[in-house]
């Protein structure tokens, strides 16, 4: 027979104002199964969880009830509390008479009712509680990190230097990612490659990280604490080993294609290094564009090769035409995803030209004319023809904050690049002009406001309030078209180039999204397990994010998220082995019918087939079984089970209907209510 | 709950004579019939020949003095027992017999044995809801009277259910005896007949257009309105007319009777091989229990929310997987034959065994017509009897 | 409850004195509890009819649930989850989505006032809408009324729309080919058990009323005579396969079908309940079934004659291999519930209420619409589950309606139409409609049909990202 005890908290007066927390402690003294209840004015404050805590004792109460404020901010308060009396934490719970209930009802009378109500439904769940205990999993002591970005790279060097192994996987042949191709950085304007390869460098030779590059994530098993991860790694046709980064294979290349690293601005060999920093220093023989169509063919042995050059001119001897596609397995206990951004094609915004006017550019393009290992070897020329360009118009928004393009977001960074090529490009074209198009201006960061206020008044630079309809080319000049809408004048600009802040958004999640089971946000970036207490972690259990997969960010927040997301890996590595909440789903074996629903719902992989066998070692049934370990206890399967063999422990049917049966104008009919 | 007698015991209670032939009473009950004190009237003069403006003003009267009527309604297609509000619903037009028994007049699906309610660590009992007065069942074919007759036996006799005898003693029951046989109907076949008389009070015998209404108990008597004075009492011819309309239906019946002697010998066949193949078809649903007049099993069960509810007693049925099965998940009935054999060993032997050699089943053959895969208990009754007799695959 | 001798006659439908709206709410823990939360932080105030049951995820959201909080006098149930796309469990919300899309459509075909149950994305941060759901619904219910209490109606309910089939787009087979069928149906029955190829055929043989033909069961060649075949064979023999199995011991289990039964099979293959290779399909020629002298409805708008599935297809002829379009012009009509189904669906919510309580009211809870379903194979069913009691146990409105729930939503997506359950029930229910009604939308809504393609995952355990939703 349950003995429970419910405890209504005034939470100051912030509960008593509106609900008559004597009378709920008093209906609830008399719900079926109730052996004490009282009131206090704060039940989270030392005295009051003492009072739980020697009630629990006292009375040798068999459950608790605390109703105060959202189980989402006390309940682990008061369940450490139960537990610390000896009582099961998962025989507290909490009703929310707070947030729910005092807090959005102005009557007295209804919101006591209401009261009385919520803890009649608590109660009721708690009785037919049961205790939990939490699960155990091991731990693997390493991580993977997808993505060599500085997210990447930033995430990775953390948990190396920690002493964990770690596996850092970059799709490119070279680690850098989108920071690589910046020029310089605002607000400081130190040059990006300058502060990020060391770091390439140090992660590369660093002892606990083992670097794939060129390389992809194929699929992830397994669960927190227990991943297995399969990871596809593309044929250099260049060996690694052997490779010295000599150059010597360049020149001899009779194939020339556009350098993706250089946006297409530049041109590489079919044998190439991305740039000349890149990290590994390993050149990289592209299949599509060797002269040698046939690399890739699956067959394998003897090969008719149209040109050996490269390998002919490698003094090492590094080149390997029978180099194949191969998959490495690797188990880590964290996963930390780094995959980072790309920006919008900007051909959406069809009405700036871009891809049909040669010097109309985005941000990153502009970026490599600037760079001084860009193209132009920074200097400011443009594609079309080659000429410094004398006036540049710069159209912010492009994209962003444009629910039309499917981007209402705002993309964070356009405002301060954009203040940055203008005095970038003004201080290499001294006697050129920068118009910038902008809606309003954000520059929420540490020396930000200075910086745009800088390029304003120093450089000169001319800030235009308003959109841009849209930009034409006639005899070689742009004439863009727009509306200054401070002075409310339409304004007409003719410009040598054309530079757009294309919005920022994900690099392809969603496939990589599915693969790790983890939720993306309506436009694709991953889901943060809580927008403000953890952002750098995911839904799914061992699955952390830094950097622009989760969001657009500047360089400084993606570090320091970069380090959150390492420091919560450690957290996870450092210890022994994990608890899990126990409020995972449990199959009734005697019942399961074994039509596998379960399995096709759950998110999770959890759902595994076991054999159940007579003692003659022939097959009777197959029934479904729960991995504790992978079960985020979401309940899908509960209610994708007809024969309901398959429940959740700590929100179990026997619960939400004992729940709902207390929901009830008998309630009232039992005196228990103070209706009217 | 089921006794097993020996065949000694079923010796020694035979010799009640079984009921039911026919409206002409057998030798006792004629004599008792016969002398006034006991009843209070002559049966062979009490019999008035009525119309149904006739019948249907009366069933009026009925209900204006309050008594609840129950009869055959319509009912989406189907013809139903059902609690009216006015003679007009009532319809008897090709009614051959209602889908399923009356018996939830007597022997409701759901009844409340006793309410309580939860308060603290207390608990507080009510009285079960006290449900109507007086009712009049009207229209029952013979052999659903002889059903609820069968309920009797189990309610009243060794123990009596007080909610049940109550519920009886405010109930009069006034047959319709049949004027055609339907294909599954073998009343005679279990000792009953179109016109028996068993549980009735009061019975109407079909005449061309016509019905020839007598009273067979002081209970039926007393329903019989004052207004009967105008009616015209039953000629003669009346009475050879209903009786030469009974000797049709009965011959229209031709089914070899499935004798209560037999009993022993079920019993005997309970271990048979043949169970498995009779009960092979059977998929396991309640058709033939519920829609059956004399089957009288039930559960026990609290229905109610977190503060209040009742107890109540609800039909079960032996075919059902549930019915036997313990709580350790154990079930000593674990297959569907198994579960069958129970049910046509029940009402074919061991109820006989107990019950001086009446059988459990009155023939109304509802279970022949609905069972979802045509079985048809007679012939299992049949074949059981034949495979016990020659012992053959006896154990 | 149980069902009080005084208390047979519905609750009034207008409002009491003082009657105020009770309403359920069955949120989610992630968004729409958290949203509630916001609400208060915000100090946003509203109606305080609503009582609110937090659950993991709206995936976790059983029907019955919301059965069971009408059945405890709620007037309106509401469900809320994460907006799709923000399910903290990925995809736990579009189950739902999908789930509750069929249940609603079935508590608006059963005749509840769809002001009464509702469903709305609610996200963490929506404080202020949650506040605006929780008072529109409020509003929308008190002006809906109490909830009738879940029993027979008043008599005075109208009658069911009694619509004529049509005519008959087929004539029964002539005895003469009922019987060459049936001889070569003997005859390849012992064939297949002498040989041993199968260890029992499952088929038909004559019943002991005129005319009744019931399922039979054979495992020796000689007594294969028995078999027989012709328009009257109506059974459903897929429901005896899991039993069959069970006991086949090394042969394979012999069954005969018709193309409406066979397609069973698809589902229990879909539900790994079934090895196909265990089962040897004896298709036989169906020109439609005729119950009671009349086509059954299920046949006007079949055009299979025999089973595509098929191992065997027995013609007048003799036994041929695989499944074999017969040379007659296989004539098909509308299938005339469609018809009832709109018949019904232009009534008022009440009438159709009334319509389906006063069946329901009569249900035995007999359990044979269940224990001739092929794919009711559940061990257990729900209904015999009492920890919780899924199914309130008295034989009255309540208990009976929300069995018909629970039934429908587990042949929901899964359904093959073979109306055994609506042939064989005692009380005339017509399951077939609900069925039907629950398979048509199930069509139209996720391009899903039961009797198609095996290997396709059950409506109700998939989803798409962009399934159609009518949800605030």
């Amino acid at each position: 027979m349950a003995r429970l005890g419910v405890f209504v908290c005034h939470c100051g007066e912030n509960i008593a104002r509106r609900v008559d927390a004597k009378t709920v402690a008093e209906v609830a003294r008399r719900l079926p199964g109730v052996a004490f209840s009282e009131d206090y004015p704060y039940f989270c404050s030392a005295p009051g969880q003492k009072k739980i805590r020697a009630a629990i004792q006292d009375q040798g109460l068999t459950g608790i009830v605390v109703a105060a404020c959202s189980p989402h901010l006390h309940e682990p308060t008061f369940r450490g509390a139960s537990s610390q009396a000896g009582l099961n934490p998962f025989l507290c719970e909490m009703a929310n008479i707070r947030e729910q209930c005092a807090w959005v009802h102005t009557d007295g009378a209804s919101a006591t009712e209401k009261a009385c109500d919520i803890v009649a439904t608590m109660v009721e769940k708690v009785k037919r509680g049961h205790p939990l205990r939490a699960i155990e999993v091991p731990v693997t002591k390493g991580a993977l990190v997808i993505g060599g970005g500085v997210a990447g790279i930033r995430a990775a060097l953390d948990i190396a230097n920690a002493g964990y192994a770690v596996t850092l996987v970059e799709r490119q042949p070279t680690l850098g990612g989108n920071m690589a191709r910046l020029s310089e950085t605002f607000p400081t304007l130190d040059c990006s490659q300058c502060i990020l390869t060391p770091l390439m460098v140090e992660v590369s030779r660093h002892p606990n990280v083992e670097l794939l590059t060129y390389a992809e994530v194929e699929d992830v098993g397994g669960y927190v604490g227990n991943f297995k991860v399969r990871i596809r790694k593309k044929p250099r046709y260049v060996r690694e080993d052997l490779c010295t980064g000599c150059d010597d294979c360049v020149p001899v290349c009779p194939t020339t294609v556009p350098n993706e690293f250089d946006l297409n601005l530049s041109w590489r060999k079919a044998i190439y290094l991305p740039f000349p920093q890149a990290v590994p220093a390993v050149y990289t023989l592209d299949p599509a564009s060797c002269v040698n169509a046939n690399l890739e063919s699956e067959s394998g042995g003897y090969r008719v090769l149209a040109c050996e050059r490269c390998s002919l001119a490698c003094g090492p001897d590094a080149i390997d035409f029978d180099m194949r596609e191969e998959i490495v397995e690797r188990e880590v206990g964290a996963i930390i995803v780094a995959s980072g951004y790309e920006l919008m094609r900007a051909e959406q915004a069809t009405e700036y030209g871009y891809g049909s006017y040669p010097d109309v550019l985005d941000g990153l393009e502009f970026e490599r004319l600037l760079s001084a290992s860009g193209p132009t070897l920074g200097e400011v020329r443009r594609p079309s023809d080659g000429k410094v360009p004398k006036d540049v118009v710069f159209i912010q928004c492009v994209g962003s904050r444009d629910p039309k393009s499917g981007v209402p977001y705002c993309s964070r960074i356009c405002c301060m690049y954009t203040a940055k090529h203008a005095l970038l490009f003004k201080h290499k074209v001294p006697d050129g002009n920068a118009y910038v198009f902008y809606m309003d201006i954000r520059a929420a960061g540490k020396g930000y406001e200075e910086f745009v206020t800088r390029v304003m008044e120093e450089e000169h630079a001319l800030y235009v309030r308003g959109r841009v309809s849209r930009v034409v080319q006639d005899d070689g000049k742009l004439r863009v078209f727009g509306m200054d809408t401070l002075s409310g004048r339409p304004v007409e600009v003719e410009a040598d180039l054309v530079v757009l802040a294309t919005a920022i958004v994900p690099c392809g999640n969603g496939e990589l999204a599915r693969k790790l089971r983890t939720p993306t946000d309506a436009y694709g970036f991953f889901q943060e397990a809580h927008p403000k207490l953890r952002p750098a972690e995911t839904l799914t259990a061992g699955v952390f994010l830094a950097g622009s997969a989760q969001a657009p960010k500047d360089i400084p927040d993606t570090v320091s998220q970069a380090s959150a997301a390492a420091c919560k890996a450690l957290e996870m590595l450092s210890r022994p082995a994990l608890a899990r909440e126990p409020t995972v789903a449990r199959v009734d074996e005697a019942t399961c019918t074994g039509c596998f629903d379960c399995e096709r719902v759950c998110p999770y992989l959890a759902i595994e087939r076991k054999e159940i066998r007579d003692r003659g070692g022939n097959l009777v049934r197959t029934v479904a079984q729960v991995n504790e370990a992978m079960c985020e206890g979401c309940g899908s399967c509960t209610a994708a089970c007809r024969v309901r063999s398959m429940d959740v422990l700590g929100f179990d049917d026997e619960q939400v209907f004992a729940q709902l049966a207390a929901l009830t104008p008998a309630l009232t009919a039992a005196g228990a209510g103070t209706r009217g | 709950m089921i006794r097993m007698s020996s065949p000694n015991e079923f010796a020694q209670e035979k010799g009640r004579p079984v009921k039911g032939e026919g409206w002409r009473l057998s030798e006792e009950e004629y004599e008792r019939l016969q002398d006034p004190r006991s009843v209070g009237l002559d049966v062979r003069s009490e019999g008035w020949r009525v119309g149904e403006e006739e019948w249907r003003e009366w069933l009026g009267t009925l209900l204006r003095s309050g008594s609840r009527l129950v009869a055959p309604v319509e009912e989406d297609g189907l013809s139903l027992f059902r609690a009216v509000s006015s003679a007009a619903e009532v319809s008897l037009r090709g009614y051959g017999n209602t889908r399923w028994s009356p018996k939830e007049f007597l022997f409701p699906a759901t009844e409340a044995l006793f309410s309580y309610r939860l308060l603290g660590d207390e608990v507080e009992l009510g009285a079960p809801p006290a449900d109507g007065g007086e009712q009049v069942l009207f229209g029952l074919r013979p052999c659903d009277a002889a059903g609820l007759a069968r309920l009797d036996e189990i309610f009243l006799e060794d123990g009596e259910d007080p909610s049940y005898a109550a519920r009886r003693d405010r109930t009069a029951i006034v047959s319709l005896a049949c004027d055609t046989a339907r294909p599954e109907c073998f009343c005679t076949a279990v000792g009953g007949s179109p016109a028996g008389t068993e549980g009735s009070d009061l019975q109407l015998l079909p005449l061309d257009g016509a019905w020839l209404l007598r009273a067979l108990t002081p209970k039926g008597a007393q329903l019989v309105p004052a207004s009967a004075a105008g009616w015209t009492p039953a000629s003669a011819a009346d009475w050879r007319r209903a009786e030469e309309l009974r000797l049709a239906v009965e011959e229209s019946i031709e089914r070899d009777p499935l004798s209560p002697e037999w009993a022993p010998v079920l019993e005997g066949a309970f271990a048979q091989p043949l169970w498995e193949e009779l009960g092979q078809r059977c998929v396991g649903c309640g058709v033939c229990a519920y829609v059956c007049p004399s089957c009288s099993c039930f559960d026990v069960k609290d229905e109610g929310d977190a503060f209040c509810g009742a107890r109540c007693r609800l039909w079960d049925s032996c075919t059902l997987p549930q019915f036997t099965r313990h709580a350790s998940g154990h079930d000593p009935r674990p297959t569907r034959p198994s579960r069958y054999r129970q049910r046509v060993l029940h009402k074919f032997a061991y109820f006989p065994l107990q019950h001086g050699g009446r059988l459990m089943c009155v023939g109304c053959g509802r279970c022949v017509r609905l069972c979802p895969v045509g079985i048809d208990i007679r012939e299992s009754v049949e074949r059981a009897f034949s495979a016990g007799a020659s012992g053959e695959g006896r154990p | 409850m149980v069902q009080l001798a005084e208390s047979k006659e519905p609750r009034p439908r207008v409002p009491e004195k003082g009657w105020e709206p009770r309403i359920v709410a069955l949120v989610c823990n992630w968004c729409t509890y958290a949203g509630a939360d916001m609400a208060g932080t915000a100090r946003r105030t509203y109606a305080p009819n609503v009582r609110i049951i937090r659950l993991l995820c709206t995936g976790r959201l059983d029907p019955l649930f919301v059965v069971k909080a009408f059945q405890q006098g709620a007037d309106g149930v509401l469900a809320s989850g994460c907006h799709p796309g923000d399910c903290h469990y990925v995809q736990g919300n579009l189950l739902a989505r999908r789930r509750f899309t069929v249940f609603s459509t079935l508590m608006d075909f059963l005749g509840l006032d769809r002001r009464r149950l509702q469903f709305a994305w609610v996200s963490a941060s929506e404080g202020v809408k949650w506040a605006r759901v929780v008072d529109e619904m409020t509003q929308a219910v008190r002006e809906a009324g109490p909830l009738a209490t879940w029993a027979a109606p008043a008599a005075t309910a109208p009658s069911p729309p009694l619509l004529d089939p049509g005519a008959e787009p087929r004539q029964a087979p002539s005895r003469e080919e009922s019987g060459r069928i049936t001889a070569q149906l003997q005859e390849t029955a012992a064939n297949l058990l002498a040989e041993g190829k199968v260890s029992v055929v499952a088929g038909y043989a004559s019943g002991s009323l005129p005319g009744q033909m019931v399922p039979a069961f054979v495992t020796a060649p000689e007594e294969a005579s028995r078999l027989a075949w012709n328009e009257r064979c109506a059974n459903n023999l897929t429901v005896y396969l899991p039993e069959l199995l069970r006991k086949k011991g090394t042969g394979k289990v012999g069954l005969v079908v018709k193309s409406c039964d066979a397609r069973a099979l698809l589902g229990l293959m879909r539900e790994s309940q079934l090895d196909r290779a265990d089962v040897v399909l004896l298709g036989v020629p169906c020109t439609g079934v005729w119950d009671g002298g009349r086509l059954a409805l299920k046949c006007y708008g079949c055009s299979e004659e025999v089973s595509p599935l098929a191992d065997l297809t027995i013609t007048p002829e003799g036994a041929r291999q695989g499944p074999l379009a017969s040379a007659r012009e296989r004539v098909a009509v509308s299938d005339p519930r469609d018809a009832e189904i709109a018949a019904l669906e232009s009534l008022p919510p009440e009438a159709r209420w009334d319509y389906w309580q006063r069946q329901f009211a009569r249900c035995l809870r007999c359990y044979a619409c269940k224990a001739v379903c092929p794919l009711c194979y559940c061990a257990t069913c729900i209904a015999e589950k009492h920890r919780p009691q899924w199914i309130p146990a008295a034989f009255d409105g309540a208990g009976n309606t929300a069995w018909n729930i629970a039934r429908a939503m587990h042949l929901a997506g899964r359904c093959v139409g073979c109306d055994e359950c609506a042939r064989v029930c005692p009380a005339d229910i017509r399951l077939d409609l609900l069925n039907r009604r629950l398979a048509l939308e199930i069509e139209s809504r996720f391009g899903y049909r039961a009797d198609a393609d095996p290997s396709a995952p059950p409506p109700l355990t998939t989803f798409r990202p962009d399934d159609p939703d009518e949800f605030a």
